[in-house]
């Protein structure tokens, strides 16, 4: 006989658990969604090559990059609940809390962004070389990649849920989610700047402690607020 | 409604204290330095005992040779005992009327040969209090008469805070209760309050054209205060795509919350956190409460924001209203 500890832990943990193996699954057996990302990302990458060729400004090496990720996240939370159609919706929220759905979610598509920020970083550094290679943090760069990532895909969970439920498509998500990523933006792209210009971590710690705030507040405002959203 | 009017007037109305516009037709000849001084609301001439100096850090040089020729530009001419070394100087002026006024590095001076620097001599006796001791507001260079602009600019988007706010409670509000009421209150508020937000983009603007030169700059206010705005304009967005009024409801009350504490980022933190802004009282910049040495400023600043505040809700309630006489009507 288990503890009830546990028990109202396992209560809260297994379905998220389930429900981000469900996402996961869907995805896998379709592959629509992730390779429309991937096209997404090695294209524009590829577009940006063509049209720069080479950059030698770190600045806008970083800049360009992030904003590479912008649309990226956008292509990858605005399909969130592309599946969550008529009765499959209706079954979903059956065997599950809007709470445990707005969670799965959210950690889901965050570790799906960064994924995908990763791998765009290694694309865009392989088309066109960092101007700075030597003098660049990596470890730091990468943490604020990851961290950028996360804020990206929490900060815009709520919105594409909106979306979603006011029917605009992914239209709705660009119109409901682009003001309010832009803080989140200028923070990442403020530590990252710092990061490529050298400097070290007491230098860009504000901004990384700005993300996280951003982090924290969009996820329990998510969590918080959708059980607002999800009901017809 | 009369304490904001009564403000206002104030505001507009009482005179900037004198000062010093501009220094012109320097003459830098041998022994001989001329000026003139532009004044603005000043009294030169009906003044007594006017001393003119020019001062830059430790060194002070007095005119010991005083020629007056007009009021207003008044005509200095002053003998130099020494040559002066290459500097901006300060120009000092003093007379019984207007108290001491200050051109602030206002003179440029080329270097001579031979030029030293000369102790501090006590040649002249700084009037602090003048007679006219009369009401008036702050002059300071580069902001001249758009000092008044204070009492609109500021209060604009106070009272804009305030109405977000009122906007973020009433949602919340509205989630708890689920009554009608709240949702319109909601709608009210974010409405008035882009209103203010666009009085306060229009005032800011032209006071940037004034003090910066130009309408629009990359400042870290500027970029929060437009975003803000981006945001609540999605928010109308959303509920002309909600057809059904208890989801719409319910969508942009959420939305409403969440747009508020990305406002209050975007207003607040994010400004905090930038290296560099043209705004006072942020980063290393003074505030206006540096400038407002006798803290008459501060009086009718207050009383112009409280009222402006007044005002606002006022809107709202105006606003708000005639959404539930629309709601009585369309319930018929």
């Amino acid at each position: 006989m288990p503890s009830s500890i546990e028990w109202g832990l396992d209560r809260i943990l297994g379905p998220i658990q389930s429900l981000i193996k469900k996402e996961f699954l869907i995805d896998y057996k379709d592959r629509q969604v992730w390779l429309s990302v991937l096209l997404y990302i090695i294209s524009t990458n590829y577009l940006v090559y063509q049209s720069f060729q080479s950059i030698k400004d770190a600045e806008i090496w970083n800049t360009l990059l992030w904003i590479i990720l912008l649309f990226a996240a956008f292509n990858v939370v605005s399909r969130s609940y592309d599946q969550e159609r008529g009765d499959r919706e209706l079954y979903l929220f059956m065997v599950a809390s809007p709470q445990q759905v707005i969670a799965a979610k959210m950690i889901y598509h965050s570790l799906f962004m960064v994924v995908m920020t990763l791998l765009s970083f290694f694309i865009f550094s392989f088309f066109i070389p960092f101007p700075n290679a030597i003098g660049l943090n990596m470890g730091l760069y990468l943490l604020g990649l990851v961290g950028g990532a996360l804020g990206l895909s929490t900060s815009l969970g709520l919105t594409s849920a909106l979306a979603w439920k006011a029917k605009g498509g992914s239209g709705m998500v660009a119109i409901l989610g682009m003001p309010i990523i832009i803080p989140l933006l200028i923070s990442a792209i403020g530590y990252s700047e710092g990061v490529v210009n050298g400097m070290t971590w007491l230098a860009v710690d504000r901004f990384a402690y700005a993300i996280l705030v951003l982090i924290l507040l969009s996820a329990s405002l998510g969590y918080l607020l959708f059980p607002y959203i999800w009901r017809d | 409604m009369f304490i904001l009017a009564g403000a206002l007037f104030i505001a507009l109305s009482t005179p900037l204290s004198p000062g010093i516009l501009a220094i012109d037709d320097v003459v830098n000849q041998g022994d001989n330095l001329s000026f003139s001084i532009t004044g603005y609301n000043s009294h030169f001439t009906q003044g007594e005992d006017l001393q003119v100096w020019i001062q830059s850090g430790d060194f002070v040089y007095c005119s010991s040779d005083l020629q007056i020729q007009d009021d207003s530009p008044l005509s200095v001419r002053m003998k130099k005992p020494q040559p002066l070394p290459a500097n901006l100087y300060s120009v000092l002026l003093n007379n019984t009327v207007d108290g001491t006024l200050v051109s602030i590095d206002g003179l440029f001076l080329k270097g001579e040969a031979g030029a030293a620097i000369v102790p501090p001599a006590k040649c002249y006796t700084p009037i602090t209090i003048s007679e006219h001791d009369y009401f008036s507001i702050p002059f300071r260079t580069i902001l001249y008469e758009s000092i008044r602009n204070l009492n609109f600019h500021v209060p604009m988007w106070f009272s804009m805070i305030f109405l977000t706010l009122l906007s973020f409670v009433t949602a919340i509000l509205f989630l708890i209760k689920a009554d009608a009421r709240f949702d319109d209150m909601t709608m009210a508020a974010i409405q008035a309050s882009l209103l203010f937000a666009a009085c306060g983009l229009a005032t800011g603007a032209f006071w940037a054209r004034f003090t910066w030169g130009a309408f629009w700059t990359n400042d870290p206010q500027l970029n929060g205060a437009a975003l803000s705005t981006l945001i609540y304009l999605a928010y109308f967005l959303l509920r002309r795509s909600v057809s059904d009024p208890e989801k719409r409801a319910r969508l942009s009350a959420v939305y409403a919350i969440f747009a508020f504490v990305m406002f209050y980022i975007f207003v607040k933190v994010i400004p905090g956190m930038a290296d560099f802004s043209l705004h006072p009282d942020t980063t290393d910049n003074p505030s206006f409460r540096d400038y407002d040495i006798e803290g008459k400023l501060k009086i009718v600043f207050r009383t112009a924001t409280a009222g402006w505040i007044v005002m606002s809700f006022w809107i709202f309630s105006l606003r708000y209203r005639m959404l539930q006489l629309e709601r009585k009507h369309l319930d018929r």
